[in-house]
């Protein structure tokens, strides 16, 4: 039996074989359209890979990336050896992983929720609104926060209403300054990172809802039993591209929304880095990038081979 | 069906080509265009609404001097982002304007911008270095590196005043206050009674006397420090010695007070986000508090004027009256607020000028003859007298003020044409001196100039720019924000006065010596410069 499938399999291949080399002269016309995408790869992903070693030289322009003198790791030096440097690592762990654990879960929610809307018109408008604010610059944004949950401002009036006593100084204290982050973050993302989701809701078998709702589950059972498990793959492949993007606390909200009372907990890598980077200060900048790719490439990895461990490598990115 | 095919192919195959030609371009040196010179300048950000087709400064420049200007206009905001990729992709311009001391220094170490000996300067521009060596030799640091010189800096003569703050006087007559307050005393009576007696008469306790503004170290209450001869973020120079002016130990008495008043409420708490030239001014045009040091200028109580703060008020609240004042004066009887300084920014010249001189020369002409000839540098900003302005009320002359003619009244910006003729000039890094500024001025301008701008009132760095350091970026930037986060947190009663003493720790410990011996070396780079212009 095995010998068998094992032969069958081999002259298939081999078929298969001698057939691509002729696909891809019938072919041709695809390939060529192909081309575009390909180049625009290799040269933009691939060909600029070189110039990591920028990271390790002083670079200068106008002698190039090869001329340049060497620095070893002066500049990995100047980025970890600062004294603030535990802090801003500390900062931006703290607030990208609570940004992942209250992120993550609001556009999927947001999703199943449209998901059971009736009407049309409503469940389209509701979407068009949550991911407005993906399309506004953080200088917007930021500044709509400022003014809206500032000490005097409308939310604080609404709460002196509802018989606080004092105003919450969202922007001066470090524990709230977060909690604005986060809020702002959600409220900026929502809408935009529930598409995919509603993507794959859409392509679930309307026979299994039927079939469900003859077994007599209600709503939550169907979306308990249905929708979230078809949607798992989309949930886990999402969560692993997530977690390669934890080092990076979100440069433009935290500008445009941080002041000096509230930088102890809110200084992250890039903010730092920035202050430190001069201008065509690249060698800096690109250690800073290498150093933030190694560690989600690790993060990427491991999350995806524990994935796999777990889920039989269903839903695993590769 | 064939033909569509080839079309296709055709097509995929020009974009490819276009992608892969896209990236091995180089660009040609720019030189004899028709017969012309063509100057190619990365101009003032400023500049940026002019329309190169429309601008009128251009086309003066090219008919008398019979070259041709290649404008590269960037927006302020997006100048420094793009500025580095133009010279990156080897692009560089012959004019490069650049903004910061630490700029010339990185194009200077790249090696995108030339030397430009004093002597040169001398030579060919002699009216410039005379009047940089007269105003402002100090500016000769911001285009200094490495012991070497690297452009001509300019002059910005309406930087060497003091900033004028603006009081509520319907604020203080219905607090019982007749006079705006001059002294720190009197100063904090009326700010207490701002919140607390009710001045807007609303019956709620919704007014302060004042904000702040922590988001840039140049404008953090640097009135009420400066009434205390303070400058808590400069290089100042004390017995002949360089010293960082936030080791002061009279900058925590000034904290100890302004947390006094943070306590009686009088300072808002929304200081730390405001900033007095957007969100503290807006607070102020709307009645949320009743005093602004900035902003004052000599429009602010023209009522005629539509844009002016007062016309804005009157629309807010109809009974709003506003009087600007000099800086609040001290207990020593000191007073003043920071200044940038006279000195403004570097324009430097393209590294290729070392080999073709004659550009270079007609360059120098150029600037050498629109600071001699200050009547063309007029003509440069605000164009003919009858053709793009005239006179409001032509007996006064300039006197009484111009106004644009159609269509500059509306779309000035992309003919470059305006009213106001201070700040960098059109091409020439030489503005438009101050008698000149003057001859032109109206008297609005001169009497504002007379009663509330004082040069002597104007602190100032002893390099101009503190960032002028080599260091500065590495740690100069981390530590004011920190000794910032300590002034915010004292002034909210977050930490007591002593915990000032933990910032000078710090300070000791993560590069402030560094940053002193550099500024010590400054200071003796100072002397050399001031010896190679030929000063004393």
């Amino acid at each position: 039996m095995d010998i068998m499938s094992k032969s069958k399999r081999s002259s298939k291949t081999v078929r298969y074989k001698r057939s691509l080399g002729k696909s891809y002269i019938d072919n041709w016309q695809l390939l060529v359209l192909f081309l575009p995408g390909l180049i625009t790869l290799i040269l933009f992903s691939y060909a600029s890979m070189f110039g990591l070693l920028i990271a390790f030289k002083d670079y200068r322009i106008m002698e190039g990336v090869f001329a340049s003198p060497w620095v070893g790791f002066e500049h990995f030096h100047t980025l970890f050896g600062g004294k603030d440097f535990p802090r801003v690592l500390r900062n931006t762990l703290v607030i990208s992983i609570s940004k992942l654990i209250v992120g993550f879960p609001m556009p999927i929610i947001l999703a199943l929720l449209l998901n059971e809307m009736r009407n049309k018109l409503y469940k389209s408008t509701i979407q068009t609104l949550s991911y407005l604010p993906h399309f506004f610059s953080w200088v917007t944004l930021g500044g709509i926060m400022l003014n809206v949950f500032s000490y005097n401002g409308p939310f604080n009036s609404i709460l002196k209403m509802l018989g606080m006593n004092t105003s919450i100084d969202f922007f001066g204290n470090n524990a709230w300054f977060i909690v604005m982050l986060l809020v702002s973050s959600v409220w900026s993302g929502i809408g935009w990172s529930s598409i995919v989701y509603l993507a794959s809701l859409s392509a679930v078998d309307e026979s299994l809802y039927e079939a469900a709702m003859i077994d007599g589950a209600g709503r939550w059972k169907q979306t308990l039993h249905i929708s979230i498990p078809t949607i798992m793959p989309t949930i886990t492949t999402v969560l692993i591209l997530n977690m390669g993007s934890i080092l990076n606390g979100g440069f433009d909200q935290i500008f445009n929304m941080y002041n000096a009372t509230v930088y102890e907990w809110s200084d992250i890598i890039d903010t730092y880095v920035y202050r430190q980077l001069e201008s065509m200060d690249y060698s800096l900048g690109t250690a800073m990038g290498l150093f933030k790719s190694v560690v989600s490439l690790i993060l990427v990895l491991s999350v995806n081979k524990i994935t796999k461990k777990i889920n039989d490598s269903e839903s695993a990115v590769f | 069906m064939k033909a569509k095919k080839i079309i296709a192919t055709a097509m995929v195959i020009t974009m490819a080509l276009g992608i892969m030609s896209s990236c091995g371009k180089k660009k040609t040196e720019v030189s004899e265009e028709n017969g012309k010179m063509v100057i190619t300048w990365l101009g003032i950000p400023w500049n940026s609404a002019i329309d190169p087709e429309l601008s009128y400064g251009k086309k003066l420049i090219e008919e008398k001097f019979d070259v041709e200007i290649n404008m590269i206009n960037y927006d302020v905001e997006v100048y420094k982002q793009k500025k580095p990729t133009l010279l990156a992709s080897g692009e560089i311009p012959d004019i490069i304007y650049e903004m910061d001391p630490s700029d010339v220094q990185t194009d200077a170490k790249q090696g995108f911008i030339m030397e430009m000996p004093y002597d040169m300067i001398k030579e060919k521009c002699p009216d410039i270095f005379a009047e940089l060596n007269e105003e402002v030799p100090d500016a000769w640091l911001y285009s200094r590196y490495d012991g070497k010189n690297y452009g001509i800096p300019n002059i910005g003569y309406t930087g060497g005043y003091n900033a004028v703050s603006i009081w509520r006087t319907d604020w203080l007559r219905n607090v019982g206050i007749d006079k705006v307050p001059e002294t720190i005393e009197e100063m904090h009576d009326a700010l207490y009674k701002f919140r607390h007696n009710d001045p807007d008469g609303n019956g709620i306790k919704d007014t302060y006397g004042m904000s702040g503004d922590i988001t840039n170290w140049a404008t953090t209450f640097t009135d009420i420090f400066g009434a205390y001869g303070l400058l808590p973020f400069n290089w100042i120079e004390q017995d002949g010695e360089i010293t960082y002016g936030g080791k002061d130990p009279k900058i925590k008495e000034v904290l100890s007070m302004l947390s006094e008043w943070y306590k009686e409420e009088i300072i808002d708490p929304e200081f730390i986000t405001d900033d007095v030239y957007n969100s503290g001014m807006t607070k102020f045009k709307n009645g949320g508090v009743g005093f602004i040091n900035n902003g004052g200028n000599e429009t602010t109580v023209d009522t005629e004027n539509a844009n002016s703060t007062i016309s804005v008020m009157k629309q807010i609240n109809p009974n709003a009256e506003i009087e600007c004042a000099l800086p609040i004066t001290g207990p020593d009887g000191l007073q003043g607020t920071f200044s940038w300084g006279k000195a403004l920014h570097v324009n430097a010249f393209g590294k290729h000028l070392e080999d073709q001189p004659e550009k270079l020369e007609k360059i120098l002409e150029i600037f050498e003859y629109i600071s001699e000839d200050q009547e063309f540098a007029v003509e440069l900003r605000r164009g003919k007298l009858g053709e793009h302005y005239e006179f409001i009320d032509a007996s006064k002359e300039y006197f009484g003020g111009i106004k644009l003619l159609p269509p500059y009244d509306k779309e000035g910006d992309k003919y470059g044409i305006s009213i106001g003729i201070t700040g960098a000039s059109f091409f020439s890094p030489i503005t438009i001196k101050q008698e000149t500024i003057e001859k032109y001025a109206t008297e609005k301008y001169i009497n504002f100039y007379a009663e509330y701008k004082k040069s002597e009132l104007a602190k100032t760095d002893a390099f101009i720019k503190p960032d002028v350091l080599p260091s500065a970026v590495k740690y100069f930037e981390s530590l004011r924000l920190k000794q910032l986060t300590y002034v915010a947190d004292i002034i909210r009663g977050n930490k007591p006065v002593d915990s000032y003493d933990e910032f000078l720790t710090i300070w000791e410990n993560e590069g402030g010596k560094d940053l002193e011996a550099e500024a010590k070396a400054m200071a003796e780079e100072k002397a050399a410069i001031y010896k190679a212009v030929g000063l004393e």
